[in-house]
């Protein structure tokens, strides 16, 4: 075998050394930026994990204050409390008008910090309500307020709808 | 007649010379295709070598690929759930609010003077209306300065002498909302 030949051989092996070695470190490389790419995803994930898990407790309180039902079972919780506070600040409801949409004009009689009080209660009721316009008239001894009640639901389409 | 002459020494000689030359040539064969069959084997065993290493970069890839897509519909939950934490968390403020305005109209009415009768007060976004009657002016002039001095925003107010009961004086204190 002349000398040329084992010479050219041992080149050729040379090469293809260098060659696999090259394209080994590549891959190496591009392993790595997969392996620390998975790994972030890996954290991504158990982090929407734990949001996941906190959505649960959303999902509970939304349901708590009847964000997601439906008009007419708002309208029953709604009234139901407005009952509640009544009989515990001695009040009386007098009116209950729905004005469409998720307004509604409630009217309450009885002494003034009652009154006032029947406002601050509707902070913790059931149903997530926020008093946009509040009359006080006082009449013949006792105080006649008239709350405009905007009771707050979840869309379908938007989590925001309905939300002023 | 073709023969070989054995007692010829030079013919024996040249014999010797050709299989030495065979024997020598085949040495340099065998170490030659001993180095090249020692290189070749290491070409494969980097063939094999690279071989398993793109196999596994394969299979990362597609975990990762996995992963990618677990990923965009985690973020899509995430998103529709962070809207819904908001628009809960929005509830429970607009909720709470109402307390804010019960304060806020509780701190209000203490401002007026106990002699005085509040007889309508209007809390709505757009601001403050208050209406009340007295019969003590300084207790009216008191009562004014006090709503007036609470709030760092305009305010209007009219007093007029209420004709159905003599002696009595009503006000009136208008408070925009800026």
């Amino acid at each position: 075998m002349s000398f040329a030949f084992v010479a050219l051989s041992t080149l050729f092996a040379f090469g293809c050394l260098i060659g696999f070695e090259s394209a080994l470190a590549n891959a190496d490389a591009r392993i790595t930026a997969i392996v620390l790419e998975s790994a972030t995803q890996n954290q991504a994930l158990l982090r929407g994990e734990n949001i996941e898990r906190s959505a649960r407790l959303v999902e509970s309180q939304i349901a708590g204050l009847h964000l997601s039902d439906s008009l007419q079972e708002q309208i029953a919780a709604l009234f139901a409390d407005l009952e509640a506070i009544a009989r515990r600040r001695d009040l009386r409801v007098t009116a209950f008008r729905h004005e469409g949409s998720a307004r509604f004009e409630v009217t309450v009689e009885g002494e003034y910090p009652a009154t006032l009080a029947a406002l601050a209660d509707l902070s913790t009721s059931h149903v997530a309500a926020q008093a946009s316009t509040v009359l006080f008239e006082r009449a013949n001894g006792h105080v006649r307020a008239a709350f405009s009640l905007d009771v707050f639901r979840l869309g379908e389409g938007s989590a925001h709808a309905h939300l002023p | 007649m073709i023969g070989v002459d054995f007692r010829n020494p030079g013919l024996v000689e040249r014999f010797r010379s050709t299989v030495a030359g065979f024997v020598g040539r085949a040495r340099t064969f065998r170490s030659g295709l001993l180095i090249i069959g020692v290189l070749f084997a290491f070409i494969g065993l980097e063939a094999v070598r690279f071989g398993s290493v793109l196999h596994n970069m394969h299979v990362l890839e597609r975990r990762r690929d996995a992963l990618r897509l677990e990923v965009q519909n985690m973020e899509t939950r995430i998103k529709a759930i962070r809207e819904r934490r908001t628009a809960l968390l929005n509830a429970l403020a607009r909720r709470r609010s109402n307390a804010d305005l019960a304060a806020k109209i509780a701190a209000v009415s203490d401002l007026v003077s106990n002699s005085m009768g509040l007889t309508h007060l209007r809390a709505a976004p757009d601001g403050f209306d208050i209406e009340g009657r007295g019969t003590n002016l300084t207790d009216i002039r008191i009562s004014l300065a006090r709503l007036e001095s609470s709030f760092d925003r305009p305010a209007t107010f009219e007093l007029r002498r209420d004709e159905m009961a003599p002696g009595a004086v009503s006000f009136h204190f208008d408070i925009a909302n800026k």
